[in-house]
């Protein structure tokens, strides 16, 4: 990490959001179960606006929201 | 003199007053970081260079009557320009909160040692005003007066010269930043700067709207400082001061070209402002190093 890791940031994750039920693990973040790829898409929309947050999503196709 | 203060020491101490005040008020410009531009702000610096001014100009005039212990005051008048550094510092750290993007702590700290170095401009210039006159001593009241002016506008323009400092467009060449998506991840030039466009809305607002800027040092040195973290905050918050900040704000380091990346989404679409003013940003005083000093060997080496 460079110098700006004492800078903060923080970066609070508020919510994750998966279609995979194995990756529901535990964690103070708000976790969800979604059917298919199209309601996780669409509940992470909605969850990101209402937090005012930021969405990364991964590379297996899960969504993280996120605050900096 | 019986306690009464002499005709030509009103001439000298008004005369450096004065002058010591205007050139407070020289120095007090909005400049396209437009800081300070509310009458508040403008008013403070005035009057506390107004003091300043004074402190200058009587210091003269206590050395003549042999009040050598009068001089003394000139270490509180130290004191109290520490005191506006110390305010600039903690009203600017106030406001952190409010702006678009941080000004950070170096970016702060310069800022405010430049407010306490030009209550010293007007000490200095009120002080080398009051010497001129106290030398010449023309029997002529005018013949005083302008003298004195004269040397402390000089005084004021070897200061301001001497005080004057660099920017970024000195040290780098800046350019615009191509913009590439690429699913959730957004590069500039081909460089990673975040993976957070993790939906369709934050794409579709980057590839529409966002900008980007490449600032790419002119020499292997200048990396040193354009690295540093305040000198990067202070550029961004440069750049979205000017054209505002809709959504997301990045700067980014490149450590194989030495490349600085600015990448944001304004709410002012306007590339050549945002050249400008990151052209324009300052130089931090903290982050400045000379490469010539380095290599100086005044002392000797083993």
């Amino acid at each position: 990490m460079g110098r700006e890791s004492t800078q903060k940031p923080n970066y609070d994750i508020l919510a994750f959001i998966t279609t995979n039920k194995e990756r529901l693990l535990g964690g103070k973040q708000l976790s969800l179960l979604a059917k298919n790829e199209e309601e996780a898409e669409s509940l992470t929309e909605d969850i990101a606006k209402a937090l005012k947050a930021d969405v990364v999503q991964l590379k297996s196709g899960d969504y993280l929201i996120l605050r900096v | 003199m019986n306690g009464v203060i002499s005709t030509d020491h009103i001439v000298l101490i008004v005369t450096s007053i004065t002058v010591g005040t205007i050139s407070r008020l020289l120095t007090l410009k909005e400049d396209y970081r437009q800081y300070p531009s509310y009458p508040n702000g403008y008013l403070i610096h005035l009057i506390a260079g107004f003091v300043a001014a004074a402190l200058g100009a009587v210091a003269i005039p206590a050395l003549m009557t042999k009040n050598f212990i009068a001089v003394t005051f000139l270490t509180i008048a130290i004191q109290q320009f520490r005191d506006v550094r110390k305010t600039e510092r903690e009203s600017l750290k106030d406001l952190e909160n409010t702006e678009f993007a941080y000004r950070g702590d170096a970016y702060i700290d310069g800022i405010a040692k430049t407010f306490e170095a030009r209550n010293y401009f007007a000490l200095v210039v009120s002080l080398s005003s009051a010497l001129t006159i106290q030398l010449i001593d023309s029997k002529s009241i005018w013949i005083n007066i302008i003298s004195g002016a004269v040397v402390g506008f000089i005084v004021l323009y070897v200061l301001m010269r001497f005080s004057k400092g660099k920017t970024v467009g000195d040290i780098a060449n800046v350019r615009e930043g191509k913009l590439e998506i690429r699913g959730s991840e957004l590069y500039v030039d081909g460089l990673y700067i975040t993976n957070q466009l993790g939906t369709e809305n934050a794409r579709n607002l980057f590839e529409n709207e966002g900008l980007a800027v490449v600032i790419h040092p002119k020499e292997e040195h200048f990396r040193i400082t354009l690295d540093n973290y305040g000198q990067r905050q202070a550029i961004l918050f440069e750049s979205t001061r000017s054209i505002g900040v809709k959504r997301y704000h990045f700067t980014r380091k490149d450590f194989e070209q030495g490349r600085i990346i600015v990448a944001l989404v304004p709410i002012i679409h306007d590339i050549n402002k945002l050249l400008s003013t990151i052209q324009n940003t300052p130089l931090l005083e903290s982050v400045k190093k000379s490469d010539k000093v380095m290599n100086t060997n005044l002392m000797g080496r083993d």
